[in-house]
Formats: C-alpha cells, sequence, structure tokens
C-alpha cells in the first residue's frame, strides 16, 4: 500500500483555486522534494495531508486512510511557523510531545537542545528566532514518524543554519518512513533527494526520480527548475548555476 | 488523552487568571483589616474608596475571565498553535471538551475566588458566629433547590462558553477577516436563541422564572443549547476546518 495517495483532488479559497486537480501516490522509505515557486500550492498539499485544511474535491489517503487520528499519528509536521503557545518552556513542550506522540524519543531531543546550547528551561519565547526554529525541528524529528512533513526547513535563515537543519533532517528521520520537503531553495537540498514532485499553480507537473530527472534532461534539477519557473528566479535567492 | 489535554489548558489558562485571583484575595483581607482596625460603620471615604477599587477589580477579573476563554479558543486552536493541537493523533470533539472543561473550571475558579473574598470579613468581622448559627439552623430541605440552581448555573456558564465557541468555529471559516465574522456569528447566534427561547417559552407556557417551579426547564433548555452548540462546533472543526 502506498503511503500517500491523492486522487483528483481540489482545493479552492473562494474563487482562487490553489490545487486543481492533484493525482499523487507517495511510496515507502524516501526523501522527495515538492518543489514550486511561492504560491504554487505546496502549503496546501502539506496542510491537507496533515488534516489542517479539507479538500474541496477528491480523494486523500494516509496510510491506507483519509486524515484523522490515525494519520495524525504517523505523520510528524513542520509548518512554516512557529505552533507553540508563549508560555511554554522547551521541558513544556518536550513533555508534550512526549505525553501525545508515542514515538517521541525524549532523550534525544534533550541531547540535542544542549547540543544547541539551549537549556530545556529557557522560555521558547526569549530563544533567538534562529533557536526556536531549530527546537521546533528537533521536536518534529525526534519522533519515529512514518510520514515527515517539512513545510519550508530552510527558507529565511543563514547557510549555517540551512546546513544544521538539513543534517538534523538527513541524521534522525526514521528510514522506513518518508520525507517530503517543500521548498522553493533547490540547490541546497539536491543532493539528499530520492524523487522530485514539481508543482506549479495548483498542478503538478512531475513526479519522477531524481536521478532520472537529471539524466533526462541533462542538468542539475536546481537548472531546471530555474528554468521551468523563469520569473520566479529571483524569489529563489541564491544563483549558483 | 482528555486528561493531558485539560492539564495543558488549565497551565496556559492559570499563569494569566492565578495573579488576579490572588490581588482580590489579598484585596478581601486587606479591607476586612482595615474595616476592623478603623471599626468604619458608615461610609467613610477610605471604605468607598475600598468599595469602589474591589468593585473594579471584581469587574476586572471577571473581564479577563471572559478574554481567557475566548483566547484560548482562538490563539489555541484558531492560530498558530492550532496547527499543534489539530496535528495532535487527538478528535477535535476531545479538543473541544477539553477547551470546555478548562474554562468552566476556571470560571467556576473565579466564582470562588470573589466568595472567599469576602471570608475575611467575617472572620474578622465578628460575624462567625452569625455564620455558625445560620449554618445550625440551616434548613436541608433547601439543598435540592440549592444544588438545583448550581445545576443551572453551571449549564448556563457551559452554555454562553459554547455559544462563544460556536461563533469563532464560524467565523473561521471566512477566508477575509475571521474576527468579525466570528462576532457578526456571535450575534446571529444570540438572535436566533432569543427568538427560539421565547417561541419556547410561549408554547409551554412558562413565567420565566427561574427562582420559581421553571428550573427544570431552564436546565434543560441549556443543556439542548450545549448539546446543539457543539454538535455546531465539532463539525464545523473537523470537516472545515480552515487554519490560515
Amino acid at each position: 500500500m502506498e503511503l500517500v495517495t491523492c486522487s483528483h483532488l481540489q482545493k479552492a479559497y473562494g474563487k482562487e483555486t490553489a490545487l486543481k486537480d492533484v493525482n499523487l501516490q507517495i511510496g515507502r522509505g524516501k526523501i522527495i522534494g515538492l518543489l514550486g515557486p511561492n504560491g504554487s500550492g505546496k502549503t496546501t498539499l502539506i496542510k491537507i495531508l496533515n488534516g489542517l485544511l479539507q479538500p474541496t474535491k477528491g480523494d486523500v489517503k494516509v496510510n491506507g486512510k483519509i486524515p484523522g487520528v490515525d494519520s495524525k499519528a504517523i505523520i510528524s509536521y513542520l509548518p512554516d511557523k512557529m505552533y507553540f503557545a508563549d508560555w511554554m518552556k522547551v521541558s513544556d513542550l518536550l513533555d508534550f510531545f512526549e505525553d501525545f506522540y508515542k514515538d517521541f524519543d525524549r532523550q534525544k531531543a534533550e541531547s540535542m537542545c544542549k547540543s544547541l546550547g539551549v537549556s530545556i528551561k529557557d522560555k521558547m519565547k526569549k530563544l533567538s528566532k534562529g533557536n526556536k526554529e531549530k527546537v521546533q525541528l528537533t521536536l518534529v524529528m525526534c519522533r519515529k514518524a512514518q510520514l515527515y512533513l517539512l513545510d519550508e526547513p530552510i527558507a529565511g535563515v543563514d547557510p549555517a543554519a540551512r546546513d544544521f537543519i538539513l543534517d538534523t533532517i538527513l541524521n534522525n528521520y526514521n528510514e522506513e518512513g518518508t520525507v517530503l520537503i517543500s521548498t522553493h531553495l533547490i540547490a541546497d537540498i539536491e543532493k539528499i533527494m530520492d524523487e522530485v514532485i514539481l508543482i506549479k499553480s495548483g498542478e503538478i507537473l512531475k513526479h519522477v526520480s531524481a536521478d532520472d530527472l537529471r539524466e533526462q534532461s541533462g542538468k542539475s534539477i536546481d537548472a531546471m527548475f530555474r528554468e521551468m519557473f523563469h520569473a520566479d528566479n529571483y524569489i529563489g535567492g541564491d544563483f549558483t548555476c | 488523552m482528555l486528561g493531558k489535554l485539560i492539564k495543558y489548558d488549565i497551565k496556559a489558562m492559570s499563569k494569566i487568571i492565578v495573579p488576579f485571583w490572588a490581588a482580590l484575595l489579598i484585596l478581601g483581607w486587606v479591607i476586612a483589616i482595615q474595616n476592623h482596625f478603623r471599626k468604619v460603620t458608615q461610609f467613610s471615604t477610605m471604605n468607598v474608596l475600598m468599595i469602589v477599587i474591589a468593585i473594579v477589580i471584581i469587574t476586572a477579573v471577571f473581564v479577563m475571565n471572559i478574554v481567557i476563554v475566548i483566547q484560548r479558543f482562538w490563539r489555541g486552536l484558531l492560530k498558530e498553535e492550532g496547527y499543534l493541537m489539530f496535528t495532535l493523533p487527538i478528535s477535535a470533539r476531545n479538543l473541544i471538551f477539553s477547551k470546555l472543561i478548562s474554562a468552566l473550571l476556571i470560571s467556576l475558579g473565579t466564582v470562588f475566588v470573589i466568595i472567599f473574598m469576602f471570608l475575611p470579613w467575617i472572620l474578622i468581622g465578628g460575624d462567625l458566629k452569625n455564620l455558625i448559627f445560620a449554618f445550625r439552623n440551616f434548613d436541608f430541605n433547601n439543598v435540592k433547590w440549592m444544588i438545583s440552581v448550581i445545576a443551572i448555573v453551571i449549564a448556563e456558564i457551559a452554555s454562553s462558553i459554547y455559544h462563544v465557541y460556536a461563533a469563532m468555529a464560524i467565523g473561521q471559516l471566512s477566508n477575509r477577516n475571521r474576527f468579525l465574522f466570528s462576532f457578526a456569528a456571535f450575534i446571529a447566534i444570540s438572535i436566533i436563541q432569543s427568538i427560539l427561547s421565547v417561541l419556547a417559552m410561549d408554547v409551554l407556557g412558562f413565567e420565566g422564572n427561574v427562582f420559581e417551579d421553571d428550573k427544570l426547564f431552564y436546565l434543560i433548555v441549556s443543556v439542548i443549547q450545549c448539546v446543539i452548540y457543539h454538535i455546531i462546533t465539532e463539525y464545523l472543526l473537523s470537516r472545515k476546518l480552515n487554519l490560515e
């Protein structure tokens, strides 16, 4: 059974269509890049997969079930914003994850916080923006989940933090599970991707293996992406090709 | 799981409300001690000032209570924190129950604190004998009456909380201004509720006096309101959730 199946998935916000007839199957044990320019529907697709949004039409199944209590138990989600309450200390968040997720490894999370120089007694709101993001990523990656949904984990951080984030993902994910990383900063994750999903204006343009895509096009995925989404080049930020 | 959710909600709410409760209790003692030593029998300036301060703080605590009940639901489920709460392996029903039970407990806590605020008056003011006398001569036939009034008060508070929750659950459907839409939904629900209550009382011939024989009617109405508001809230948050 595929881990994720979307059939004829549509999502509209009022008159605006965010996803148009998305058909997608995602297997297990892979790192997949969900690549597309800003506003292409990446976040909407991720939110539908974890039940934060309901599709307007079509079906979504995660591990054979529509998003609900069962699917949420096997999904580890990193949103593109801070989602903890202001009053929480790092230790409160650790308690919280330990209380609600059976697959959460508290010891590992504590030692990762320590290596970041973050005390578990620190108040979350007093941490620097970078450390808040790192703690949130640590919590998400210290779960032995089946599906990691990481929404723009490397957007808006400096290159050193990007390296930390990618290393944390690679060193900690459950290898039997799948990691879906949405981003428009392709150069940074090019080397780690097994598969690529290219999305534009709410439509899936391609879903292929990263190697096949490079072979077919004879270019790096980053270069190909820049050609495909020419108008969005500037948003991508780094001009390495 | 519900117990764990309630634990976090109570913790979040108590961080804000407990200092206000403490202020009320301290003020209760200050007023009682001041009255005792000054042997105030008439309305002196100081006495009036103390009463005004007490009324202001009691009002502030009530307002704060309402604000945190709304805030815990709005920020805790429908803003950024919602991304954490709605991705937990927990049903929307339990998330709503947790918010409701913790809001109810905090609201009852506020009521008790206000009652206890007047305890020093009785203890210091020499009215203790009267209180003991009143307890000794308490007519236990009134217990049934008291229990039914307490049940109505709890059901009324619960239905008021649910009313606000349902309005916010409707408001979050808007893609434009979710807060304004929630406010409009609150007013619309109030109007519908008033019309239905008047119609129901008219049809069933009730007088509208909660202290007389209509207590059961009031209790049933509040429970029905709770059930309807819960169904609306749960349906919208589980089937039509629209996090920004």
